[in-house]
């Protein structure tokens, strides 16, 4: 068992002249959900991409379960793009082949039970599905697995609510002890309550992190009236 | 990888059997149509020339004679045009793997030489069998025309060392564009243009790299040396090369090869840089 | 069941309220199994391990019973069920008081009020 399932030290990455993180330092136990809040733009998506190997660091560390990003440590992640990232020429039937065959860790039943609730057939085109479908697919798969770390990039954004309901409820039943899981968001208010801790980024830094309950016994506020107060332009 | 290389393959596959096979069943159709026109078509081997010609007797029937020149003509063009399509296929998978493609091939658990390892085995063997496939439209043609096809005495060594050497050279080819698509990750807009620009600067490169090397050894008179009885020895009708000379035709891609193959694993591994 | 969770008050504390008058009105009836942990924070919408404290500190509280074969089951101690239910009145009658003090009304007068808005009926049963 890992201590840390996450864990950034002072980890930043520049893009030539522009500092898309600097300096953040936080830590995912397992069986926590930490939410990564901030506005569009504050590095969320790049620190995730970060923890994901998608991208290296200019300075500091990132290290999941204890390794750096690397085949190893993607065998233990889980990454939910905030994109269509499953080839659309493919069937439904393929993708569920490509996981099972790279990921020791998917489940094909849970995954079976899933796309059976979405009333997905396996021999569907994604060519034909729309983009609403399209994600939940991905979700679908993504938490098909028994990872150690599951990391959602925007999971609810740009989605209809009925099919967030869906979605915050998958990844409340999919929920593991051993697992940590980060979710980056822009939609405060939907996920505050599903979340253990709390990370707030502003241009690439970290402005506030702890417990979420801790925040809203000390503001006296739920997250989202806290953060469009502080974060207010 | 070898999980990678058989995705590789089936992705490509589904892209390039189609054309493979457009392109044989056209040589098909047109060695039939020769077939059932033999009267029309005579092909004329001049062995002693190693040559061949092929003649159109005067036709009695001109629709089918003229249909067969024109789906020869075309079978050429597919030919040559199943190549290229091969090789731009290829290409261009890795292109995109680095781009939007990238969220999930770089999200599996694999090492940046797998995936490298898996494009680049999937590019030779495509471009070989369409290379083969190219060569075999022609068997088929001929085969219609009823004529036998024998290729030059080739001694059993040099053949494999040629066979080496093009395997080599297609590799390193594939390579260089690998890694050229590698320098251009990452520049968002201006990708493309940089991935072509830096594919130019390499071959440029490349050969400036070599012409220099082979001044360096011609100064110190290694050629004098070494070529000199062997030119003499082939104007006295003696076949074959040195050697050394096969040798070279293997490892100068192979070394070209290498070195695009670490630099591109490099990039992939510490310079990532996903859009 | 339906669940309201407000922002401003920590989570755990309005589970532990919401699940309490689910049993009160009898939507868990003394001696039913109630769902796994999972399936409750799916259905409120809430972290699993914020479902799990509330459960638990129902379970302090005597609500709630744990069993090895059959799960978490309401408590069947008519007793308990009792209390909560004078306790949680209690607390709304202290509720009413002080809204109505804070309308300028008297403790008496509210009372008035109180019994006027019950009807005829109010009268009898003085007990809780």
């Amino acid at each position: 068992m890992c201590t840390d399932c996450l864990s950034c030290q002072a980890l930043s990455k520049t893009y030539g002249r522009r500092t898309a993180l600097c300096g953040v330092t936080f830590a995912v136990a397992p069986g926590r959900i930490t939410g990564l809040l901030g506005p569009n733009g504050s590095g969320k998506t790049t620190l995730i991409k970060l923890a994901a190997g998608l991208l290296t660091p200019s300075g500091g560390a990132v290290s999941v379960c204890g390794t750096p990003p690397g085949p190893a440590s993607k065998a233990l992640t889980a990454y939910l793009p905030d994109r269509v990232f499953l080839p659309l020429h493919c069937r439904v039937e393929d993708t569920l082949a490509l996981f099972a065959d790279f990921f020791p860790d998917f489940s094909r039943g849970k995954a079976a039970a899933m796309l059976a609730d979405l009333k997905l057939e396996p021999r569907m085109k994604l060519s034909s599905m729309s983009k609403g479908t399209l994600e939940k697919l991905q979700l679908a798969l993504v938490m098909s697995r028994r990872a150690r770390l599951y990391l959602l990039d925007e999971p609810i954004g740009g989605v209809d609510p009925a099919a967030r309901a869906y979605i915050l409820s998958t990844i409340i039943r999919n929920y593991s002890e051993d697992a940590g899981m980060l979710l980056s968001t822009h939609l405060i208010a939907e996920v505050e309550n599903l979340l253990d801790d709390a990370v707030f980024l502003r241009e690439g830094r970290v402005v506030s992190a702890g417990l979420a309950d801790d925040l809203r016994q000390r503001e006296g506020k739920g997250l989202d009236a806290w953060f469009r107060e502080v974060f207010a332009c | 990888m070898l999980k990678l290389l058989k995705w590789e393959l089936r992705q490509a596959g589904r892209s390039l059997l189609p054309l493979a096979g457009a392109y044989l069943a056209i040589a098909c159709v047109t060695a039939g149509m020769i077939a059932l026109n033999r009267r029309w078509f005579v092909l004329e081997q001049d062995t002693a020339a190693a040559s061949m010609s092929l003649s159109l007797r005067t036709a009695a029937s001109p629709v089918l004679g003229a249909a067969s020149v024109v789906l020869f003509a075309a079978l050429v063009l597919g030919a040559m045009a199943l190549t290229a399509a091969t090789v731009i296929v290829n290409v261009q998978r890795f292109y995109r793997m680095l781009g939007q493609e990238g969220y999930l091939a770089f999200s599996l658990p694999v090492t940046a030489a797998a995936h490298i390892g898996a494009k680049l085995l999937c590019a030779v063997l495509c471009t070989v069998l369409a290379v083969a496939a190219a060569l075999a439209g022609v068997w088929i043609i001929l085969l219609g025309a009823g004529a036998a096809f024998s290729l030059p005495g080739v001694p059993a060594d040099m053949a494999a060392w040629l066979a080496a050497g093009g395997l080599a050279s297609i590799a390193s080819g594939y390579l260089t564009a690998y890694l050229a698509c590698a320098i251009g990750m990452g520049r968002g807009r201006n990708r493309l243009a940089a991935s072509l620009l830096a594919f130019t600067a390499l071959v440029v490169l490349g050969q400036l790299a070599l012409l220099g090397l082979g001044l360096a050894l011609a100064r110190t008179g290694f050629f004098r040396i070494t070529l000199l009885p062997w030119m003499v020895h082939a104007a006295n009708g003696g076949a074959g090369l040195p050697g050394w000379i096969m040798a070279l035709t293997c490892c100068v891609p192979l070394a070209a090869g290498t070195v695009c193959f670490v630099l591109t694993r490099w990039l992939l591994a510490r310079r990532l840089n996903l859009p | 069941m339906d669940w309201e969770i407000l922002p401003d008050r920590p989570v755990y504390l309005q589970l532990v309220e919401q699940l309490e008058l689910a049993v009160l009105t009898g939507e868990y009836s003394p001696g039913q199994r109630i769902p796994p942990v999972r399936e409750l924070a799916a259905e409120a919408a809430v972290n699993p391990n914020t479902m799990q404290r509330a459960l638990a500190q129902l379970e302090d509280r005597g609500l709630l019973e744990t069993h090895r074969t059959a799960g978490r089951t309401v408590t069947g101690d008519p007793g308990r069920i009792a209390a909560l239910r004078g306790q949680r009145a209690a607390e709304c009658a202290r509720a009413y008081l002080a809204a109505a003090q804070r309308l300028g009304l008297s403790p008496a007068q509210a009372v008035a009020l109180a019994r006027q808005a019950a009807g005829p009926d109010a009268h009898h049963e003085t007990e809780v």
